[in-house]
Formats: structure tokens, C-alpha cells, sequence
């Protein structure tokens, strides 16, 4: 294969890459968005997603596709209760200081990724697409699902922005963003609106998981590369913008995907740290960053 | 801010008052250093300040007391005073201390102060840096009259060794202090003058005296 | 009260010292290595516990201080001495250079920021695996390990003398964090953390101070890793990883955060209690993060800083 066709798969692949990753950020950019704390267990929800996507297959009968739906169904459930069991055991109790918070959800990480490892154990586990469409471009093949997965959370970043700016749900979310004594003073409860956002983003993300699983494997350690894609997104799009980390998203996949392609997953991880550090340089509050009140 | 040309000369003692939002804080964080100028300059002691981040501005002569109290609260009230005088013992800072009144209390936690110890706690910090300028934002807001007597006395004793910026609500007091009064509204200087000229200037009234509490 | 401290820890140094007459074998190896990790959760502790500023990155100079010393030795053919300076060099300008670039972020950006970086690093080590062979890690041979002091020779695999080496460099390390916590520069550290809008307002240069810390805390922590590298003759990625940033965290806060002494009781009791729960159990990580969400929960001055709190004001 010549140089533009394999750039074209580059490109193909990076979108791929772009939409899960948006997708992923999305929760955590609107957890920290309304919230203003992070949540470095949200790798391992996604890996959560990814192993009950597993798991669901193997328990139902019927073929990939029920599989599929069926998991779509389960993974962002139990995930979004074990999200709201940590928000309100934990979150709650320290009073969402952003560095408890952090401190904390490290430990959850650790806790999380430990039991995953003695629940299903270390070795990788494949899912298998809900269907095999193939694609037939001039010069190479390529899967149908992928497309469908750029389809599918296309249409839920379209649906969380409609549910945010056209809703009264979202507007109570970005009312609670912007001033939470405010908020309160307004009647809004601002803890179930937290406990609401934080399962939101934690059953995003484990739909991002399931939606990705068949195109890469379930592994307990599978939580840390979307979390510091995540991270890296958020950062560069700016900490409480989620147009920023969409933008980013779709920058850091495509590029991403292509230096993937043509060199190392790791070295597109070590260049997107990197350009972390030029955004922090040149412009330390993230593209469409938002001052901290 | 628009269209702000303001002066103040040394040794004065300038009250700068306005209805709430007219952007009083807003000034006084431009010749802070708290915010950068979008347009315009900032000028002190015949230099050109504009670009000077605010520690550099404190360490050239300004010092700002907050608005919303804003000191050590796990820290003695002695221990404030010290980091404010540049030391680390405690010794000589009780001189600010005794100045405002606090002597009493150097070894008492300041966020357990009563709200206007701490107020006056703001006011001894702002005293150890050796100001030129000193900037008070609303200093007076939630004292007790006695409190407010006495810290009249306190400003005019300061104003001979310091130019004073006072951001009141306190009309009483801006009378008694005040050689001249600045009157913003929405950004803009309404008026400028003595206090005399300032009741009597029929634009103040409506703007901001109509309730008739001067 | 400056008597005070200096006998309490001057009588923790003593004691360290003293306690390789009663331990056995095994504890002395693990007392050795608890001491050299305790230097990296000293250093810690001062950007952390006294400036307030949370790094989720140390293991970046760490692995810096661990793998210059390692490479130094090895590929370098440097004698043990030479390697240990270039490393603690190469991990200040090192800290340098990334505190920089990270502390222009601030708040939670920081802390993601101090992550992600660490992160790259350790992805880097991996990507040079051809000169720091990965996981694998470097071997440093017993041979390199032979140096010579004013003319006596030093064996770096003789246990007695790696203990008190290793003693004797925690000893340094509490002395310097004592120093720094007593002096000004401490006392802006603190002011930083405890309100650095008004620190700045006080004519302050908030980041240079901040600077200042990072860059003692990461040396520090350059440091206790070349010390690893060079007593323990390993140099592997596991040691630049993100559980190694985690750790002296986790040592810190147990042992009680801005209290000088508190990392070093927290690094020692961290052992033991991995050590005590290993006979039943491998999940390491499982108790990692369990400590970690208890300490938040229920105890998050730490063990000395409780004690402080309760007891003893005026300790340092």
C-alpha cells in the first residue's frame, strides 16, 4: 500500500480513536465541569465497562449482537451504581475538596483495578463485534463496527449537548457549574445534582468501553491509557469546557491514530504529553479554558 | 473601567465611594496588580507600573487589605504580622500589632479572632509592609461602632506617614476621614471633590446619597 | 522549643543508627531500604506537606536520580561516587526544567499535569528500551559497586555498610528538612499553602517559592533514587512507574504530612504492613489504595500530625 492510502487508513483509525476518546473525556470533562473535581478512577469505570461487556457475553445466550445491546444495557448500570455508591460514601464525605478527591479516587483506582484482577483474572479477554460488515475501500478492507462505533458516539456527544444546552436538566447542571451557592439559594439540590452527574459520567464512559471492547481487548490494567488520554484531552481542550475537550478529542485522536499508524502507540503517547507541555507554556488554560472561580 | 483618569497626591486621604457594582474593586485590583489592564496605564511614584505583576507592586509600595478578610487562619496572629514584615521570628512584628490594638492577642489563632480583630488583623499586615499606599477595601463593614471610632483614629494617625485609598459604604466615616472623595457609577468617575463639594452635588445625590443617609 | 526538636530528632538519628546491633539480617536489608526510600518521601513531604502543592509525578525523578546513576555506572563505567553526584545533578536540573513547565498549572490542572508527565516518562525509559532494557532493567555488577574513600575501600554488598550509608544519608535528609522548615523559606512555603493569593499580596514571588520547593523536593527524590539504584544494584521501569509516585503519598500522609519526621514513620510502617500482609495475601495494591481512601476518610493529618495536633504543638 502505497503513502496516501495508508494515510487514508491513518486517518480512518484516527476517528475511530477520536470519537471513543471523546466520548471518555466527555465524562470526566463534566464531572469536572459541574463538580469542579477529577476522578482518576474513571480508567478503571472504563475498564469496569469493558470486563462486564465481557462478562455479559459469556453469561447470555444468543449470539454477538444480543450480547452486545445486552451489555450496552448492564455496563453502564452497574457501573453508574458503583459511581453512585462512591459519591455518596466518599464524595460526599469530603465535602468534594478537589484533593481529597484526587487522593481518594487514586486509592479507589488501585482498589478497583485489584479486584477486576482477582475477579477475572489477568489474561486479556476478546469480545466479539455484534456484526461483521467489511467495508471494501480500493486498497484495504475495514470494519463496518468501527464506523458504527464514530456513528454511535457521534450521536451521544450530539445528545449530551442537546440534553445540557436545551434541557431543563442541563440547564440546572450548568446553573450548578457556574455558582453552587447560587444553585442552592435557587432551591436546586446541589447534591443530587452531583450524585446525577457523576453517575452520568461514569455510564458514559463504560458505554465508550463497551462500544470499543470488540475492537480491542478487556484487561484489568486497560483503565490508565483513557484515563491519561483523558487527562491530556481535558487539559489541552481546558479543565470545564466540554466544546474544548471535544475539539481536543477529535485533534489529539486523529493525530493520535495517524502517528500510531506510521511509528509507536508510544511514541504518540509521549508526543501528546508533550504537547500538553507547549499548551501549558504557551497557554496555560487550555484552548477554551475557563478561569476558576 | 471607562475612561478612569484618576490622581491621588501623597498624604492624601482619598475615599473612593459608589453604589454596589460601580467597580470599585474592580479599580482598586487594576492599581493592585490583581488584574491587568486591558487598556491604559498605571503610574507610581513617577514610573510606569502598568506591567508589574502585584507582588513587585507591594514590594514598590502598595499594600492592599481585602475586601473579604483574608488571612492565616491556622497561623497566630503574630506569626501574620511576621510574614508580612518579611521576618521569621515574631518579636518585632507585635510594634503593628499594638498599633491596632491587637497586642493582646499576638499568640491567638487568627481564625479564631472575632471579625473585626480580624479586620484590624488585615489592617497591622498592611502596616508592616511599610506602605506608601495604602489601600483599604471597605475596612469598616461589620464592626461595631466602638469598633469604627476607633478605627477613624486609627486612619488618621496612618495618614501622616502614608497616603491612604479608602473604598467605603460608611458615609460617616468617609466624612470624617476623607480629604477628597472620588464618586464612581458604572465604570466611570461621577465626580470628584471635597467632601463638602461631594453632598452637595446634585448628580452624587441621585446616584447614590438619595436615601438619605449622609 | 528549638532544643526540643533538635533533641528529638538528633535522638531519631541516634537510634537509627543504633539499630542495626539488634536486627537481623533481613530487617537490616529492609531498614536499609526503608531509609533510602524514606529520603524520597522527605523531599516529597516538602513540596507536598509544606508548600501544599500535590505532585502525582515523583516518580520521575526518582527514576531520573535511579536510572542516571545506573547508566552513569554501567555504560558510563563511572566509579560510585561520581555516578551518585551526576545523578543528584542531573535530577535538580531535571526538576528544574519540569517545574517550569508544570507549575503554569495550577490547582487540579497541576496535579493531572505532575501524572501525565510521569506518565511519558515512564513511556519514554520503555521506548529506550535498547540502553535502559525496560522492565528487564540494568544489573549493576558487585564489581562496580567497589569504590574507594580517602583511600579505604567501600563495598557497596556488604549489608552492614550499605545500613549505615543509608543511615547516614536519611540522617542528612531529616537535618536539611528540618533546616529548610525552620527558616524562611519554610515559612513562605507554609504561607503558600495556607493562602497563596494573600502570600503574593504580601510582596511575595509565589512562584518563585513554588519553583524553589519543586525543585528541592524533586533533587530529593533524584537522590534517594540513585541511592537504590547504586545500593540495591537494580535500575527496572517498575521503579518510574505511577505506583512509585503513589507511594510517597501514601508514606506521607500515613506518617502525617508537614511534619518533618512523618514520612519516615510512614515509609516504615507502609513496609511492615505490606511485609505483615504478604504471608496472606498478594494483592499489595488492594491495600495501597484501601490506606489511601482510609487515611481521606478518617485520619487525614496522619499518625504525627494527629500527635501534634493532640500532644505536641510544637512539633517541627
Amino acid at each position: 500500500m502505497s503513502f496516501f492510502p495508508h494515510l487514508l487508513l491513518a486517518l480512518l483509525e484516527g476517528t475511530v480513536a477520536a470519537a471513543v476518546l471523546a466520548l471518555s473525556a466527555l465524562g470526566l470533562s463534566l464531572v469536572f465541569g459541574v463538580m469542579r473535581v477529577v476522578n482518576v478512577a474513571h480508567g478503571e469505570f472504563f475498564m469496569l465497562g469493558a470486563m462486564l461487556a465481557w462478562w455479559t457475553a459469556r453469561m447470555m445466550p444468543g449470539g454477538p449482537l444480543v450480547d452486545f445491546v445486552a451489555a450496552l444495557i448492564v455496563a453502564p448500570v452497574a457501573v453508574g451504581f458503583i459511581a453512585f455508591v462512591t459519591e455518596r460514601l466518599l464524595l460526599r464525605r469530603i465535602k468534594y475538596d478537589p484533593e481529597a478527591t484526587i487522593v481518594a479516587t487514586i486509592g479507589l483506582m488501585f482498589v478497583i483495578q485489584q479486584l477486576a484482577l482477582t475477579l477475572f483474572g489477568a489474561d486479556a479477554k476478546p469480545v466479539a463485534a455484534p456484526f461483521n460488515v467489511r467495508i471494501a475501500f480500493p486498497w484495504f478492507g475495514f470494519s463496518g463496527y468501527k464506523l458504527f462505533v464514530v456513528a454511535a458516539s457521534a450521536v451521544l456527544l450530539l445528545a449530551a449537548w442537546w440534553v445540557l444546552s436545551r434541557t431543563r436538566f442541563g440547564l440546572i447542571m450548568r446553573v450548578t457549574q457556574y455558582d453552587g451557592e447560587m444553585a442552592t439559594a435557587f432551591g436546586i439540590p446541589v447534591n443530587k445534582v452531583y450524585s446525577a452527574v457523576f453517575v452520568i459520567g461514569a455510564a458514559l464512559v463504560a458505554i465508550a468501553a463497551v462500544l470499543i471492547v470488540p475492537i480491542q481487548q478487556a484487561h484489568y490494567l486497560m483503565g490508565l491509557d483513557p484515563l491519561l488520554m483523558s487527562f491530556i484531552v481535558v487539559i489541552i481542550g481546558g479543565l470545564g469546557s466540554i466544546k474544548g475537550s471535544v475539539i481536543a478529542a477529535v485533534i489529539i485522536g486523529l493525530a493520535d491514530g495517524i502517528i500510531s499508524m506510521f511509528y509507536t502507540p508510544t511514541l504518540a503517547a509521549i508526543i501528546a504529553t508533550l504537547a500538553v507541555a507547549l499548551v501549558l507554556v504557551a497557554r496555560p488554560q487550555g484552548l477554551f479554558g475557563v478561569a476558576a472561580r | 473601567m471607562d475612561g478612569v483618569d484618576f490622581a491621588i497626591a501623597a498624604g492624601e486621604v482619598r475615599a473612593v465611594i459608589g453604589p454596589n457594582g460601580a467597580g470599585k474593586t474592580t479599580f482598586v485590583s487594576l492599581i493592585s496588580g490583581r488584574i491587568a489592564p486591558t487598556a491604559g496605564s498605571v503610574h507610581f511614584e513617577g514610573g510606569d507600573i502598568t506591567g508589574l505583576p502585584a507582588f513587585k507592586r507591594v514590594r514598590r509600595g502598595i499594600a492592599y487589605t481585602f475586601q473579604i478578610t483574608s488571612i492565616y487562619a491556622n497561623l497566630t496572629a503574630a506569626e501574620n504580622v511576621a510574614l508580612a514584615a518579611h521576618q521569621t521570628g515574631s518579636r518585632r512584628s507585635e510594634i503593628y500589632l499594638e498599633r491596632v490594638g491587637l497586642a493582646g492577642r499576638a499568640a491567638q489563632l487568627a481564625g479564631t479572632l472575632a471579625y473585626g480583630h480580624q479586620r484590624l488583623l488585615e489592617v497591622a499586615m498592611g502596616l508592616a509592609l511599610h506602605p506608601k499606599l495604602l489601600i483599604l477595601d471597605e475596612p469598616t463593614q461589620g464592626l461595631s461602632d466602638a469598633e469604627i471610632a476607633n478605627f477613624i483614629e486609627l486612619v488618621r494617625l496612618l495618614s501622616k506617614e502614608a497616603t491612604v485609598l479608602l473604598i467605603e459604604h460608611n458615609m460617616p466615616v468617609v466624612m470624617a476621614l476623607a480629604h477628597r472623595i472620588t464618586v464612581l457609577d458604572r465604570g466611570r468617575i461621577l465626580a470628584e471633590g471635597t467632601p463638602g463639594e461631594i453632598r452637595a452635588n446634585p448628580q452624587v445625590q441621585a446616584a447614590y446619597l438619595g436615601t438619605g443617609d449622609a | 522549643m528549638m532544643a526540643r526538636s533538635v533533641i528529638l530528632h538528633g535522638a531519631i538519628i541516634v537510634a537509627l543508627f543504633l539499630l542495626q546491633f539488634v536486627a537481623s539480617d533481613y530487617m537490616v536489608l529492609t531498614l536499609t531500604r526503608i531509609m533510602v526510600l524514606a529520603v524520597y518521601a522527605i523531599g516529597y513531604n516538602i513540596l507536598f506537606g509544606y508548600a501544599g502543592l500535590l505532585s502525582l509525578g515523583h516518580a520521575m525523578f526518582f527514576g531520573t536520580g535511579l536510572y542516571a546513576a545506573a547508566l552513569g555506572s554501567t555504560l558510563g563505567g563511572m566509579p560510585v561516587l561520581a555516578a551518585f553526584a551526576l545523578a543528584i545533578i542531573i535530577g535538580g536540573v531535571v526538576s528544574l526544567v519540569m517545574g517550569l513547565i508544570m507549575l503554569r498549572a495550577s490547582g487540579v490542572a497541576f496535579m493531572i499535569v505532575t501524572l501525565m508527565f510521569s506518565q511519558a516518562a515512564y513511556l519514554t525509559i520503555l521506548y529506550f528500551g535498547d540502553y535502559t532494557r525496560g522492565d528487564e532493567g540494568i544489573v549493576i555488577k558487585d564489581t562496580e559497586r567497589l569504590f574507594s574513600v580517602f583511600g579505604r575501600a567501600v563495598d557497596l554488598t556488604d549489608p552492614m555498610l550499605r545500613y549505615n550509608l543509608a543511615a547516614g544519608l536519611l540522617a542528612i535528609a531529616i537535618i536539611v528538612s528540618l533546616v529548610i522548615v525552620r527558616s524562611r523559606l519554610g515559612h513562605v512555603f507554609i504561607a503558600i499553602r495556607e493562602n497563596e493569593d494573600r502570600t503574593a499580596m504580601l510582596g511575595y514571588d509565589t512562584g518563585f517559592y513554588k519553583l524553589a520547593a519543586f525543585v528541592l523536593s524533586g533533587t530529593f527524590a533524584a537522590t534517594s533514587g540513585a541511592a537504590y539504584a547504586l545500593m540495591f544494584a537494580y535500575a527496572g521501569a517498575t521503579l518510574a512507574s505511577i505506583q512509585y509516585s503513589i507511594h510517597p503519598l501514601l508514606w506521607t500522609l500515613l506518617g502525617g504530612a508537614s511534619t518533618v519526621l512523618g514520612p519516615v514513620l510512614g515509609t516504615a510502617l507502609m513496609f511492615l504492613l505490606v511485609d505483615f500482609a504478604s504471608s496472606f495475601t498478594s494483592a499489595n495494591l488492594l491495600m495501597v489504595g484501601a490506606v489511601l481512601i482510609a487515611l481521606v476518610l478518617f485520619f487525614p493529618k496522619g499518625i504525627l500530625g494527629t500527635v501534634r495536633q493532640r500532644l505536641l504543638p510544637w512539633l517541627p
